[in-house]
């Protein structure tokens, strides 16, 4: 058995902008759907998705300080869901597994692609997403800390079966599944 | 176990390398000796990962510890190794600091870490923690109709 002083250190920020590790980004076919729908959309998605490939840990030193290409969630989800901001009001959340060959570092599951709309919150991708986790999203106090600070999201394969057969039956109904936008 | 005992007696305190071998081999040789045992108490259990009783039962309602039926014993019980293996690195994750997700990081990183425990663990969780099976995975890079704005 490997031992705790044979793992890998945790990584600083400023490593974490060096790396030159892979990750891979993955979907299951439930999804795939939502991020099909991206496309004509102008929501960075494609920028997105290698920036997670390469490092979804990166966090950027900004002149308004550290800025973390990804966000850990607050409240109940925190332990399992990080969000990225996209272009035009898009958001995508994602969780990781560890890696399942010597190629990558870890896998990004991407578990929802939509869009931030607080006025209709049926289709506000934070709320839908606490919906599918049978969840609350909390009302204040998002503070977005970086994704990656306190650990990596992890998401067991048996709440991530449970919350894509709550997506299918969600998407069942819908003409365009990124919130029907297209 | 008697082994690993006299391993620590016979260690030099002053020597930290030989030490810290010693401890490394009574460690191997005592999750061994105990691993014998086959299974814990649920109780038993709860005591030697540092749990209440409900938390312990909730992990187990998750799938996140395993428990077999013993056909001398009324209740479930916990298997030895698992239970072994996952208190050692709980308590790891403690003392560096992590209070939430204990259980879950902690399969991840054997799972991730430790080849023997990599068998095992398919053993023990199939079709439960392990990764699902890669073809309900694809990739997700964009479709040939994004363009260089999406």
């Amino acid at each position: 058995m490997r031992t705790s002083s044979q793992r890998r250190p945790p990584r600083t920020s400023d490593q974490r902008t060096e790396s030159a590790a892979v990750w891979e980004a993955v979907v299951r076919r439930e999804v795939r759907p939502l991020i099909d729908a991206l496309a004509g959309k102008r929501a960075g998605y494609r920028d997105a998705y290698e920036q997670l490939r390469q490092d979804p840990c990166l966090v950027r030193t900004t002149p308004q300080g550290p800025r973390p290409f990804a966000y850990r969630l607050s409240g109940p989800l925190e332990p399992k869901v990080c969000g990225v901001h996209l272009k035009r009001g898009y958001r995508l959340a994602f969780t990781m597994q560890p890696a399942q060959d010597e190629q990558h570092e870890g896998r990004v599951v991407i578990l929802y692609v939509g869009t931030r709309d607080t006025r209709e919150r049926s289709r506000d991708i934070w709320r839908i997403v606490h919906d599918l986790f049978d969840t609350e999203n909390p009302a204040a106090g998002h503070l977005r800390p970086p994704c990656c600070d306190e650990g990596l999201p992890r998401m067991d394969e048996a709440e991530l079966t449970v919350f894509l057969d709550r997506l299918r039956r969600l998407l069942r109904g819908r003409k365009t599944p990124a919130g029907g936008q297209r | 176990m008697a082994r690993a005992f006299v391993a620590l007696r016979g260690a030099d305190p002053d020597d930290r390398d030989a030490l810290s071998a010693a401890v490394q081999d009574a460690a191997t040789e005592l999750q061994a000796g105990l691993a014998n045992r086959s299974t814990y108490s649920k109780t038993e259990a709860a005591h030697l990962l540092d749990v209440s009783s409900t938390t312990l039962e909730k992990w187990i309602d998750r799938g996140l510890l395993p428990v077999v039926q013993v056909p001398r014993y009324k209740r479930h019980r916990v298997p030895a190794l698992a239970l072994l293996a996952l208190a050692g690195e709980v308590k790891q994750l403690r003392r560096d600091g992590r209070r939430r997700g204990l259980l879950v990081e902690a399969l991840s990183r054997l799972e991730q870490e430790d080849p023997q425990w990599r068998a095992e663990f398919e053993r023990l969780y199939q079709p439960g923690l392990a990764g699902g099976p890669d073809e309900d995975f694809l990739s997700a890079a964009p479709s040939p109709d994004f363009g260089p704005e999406d």
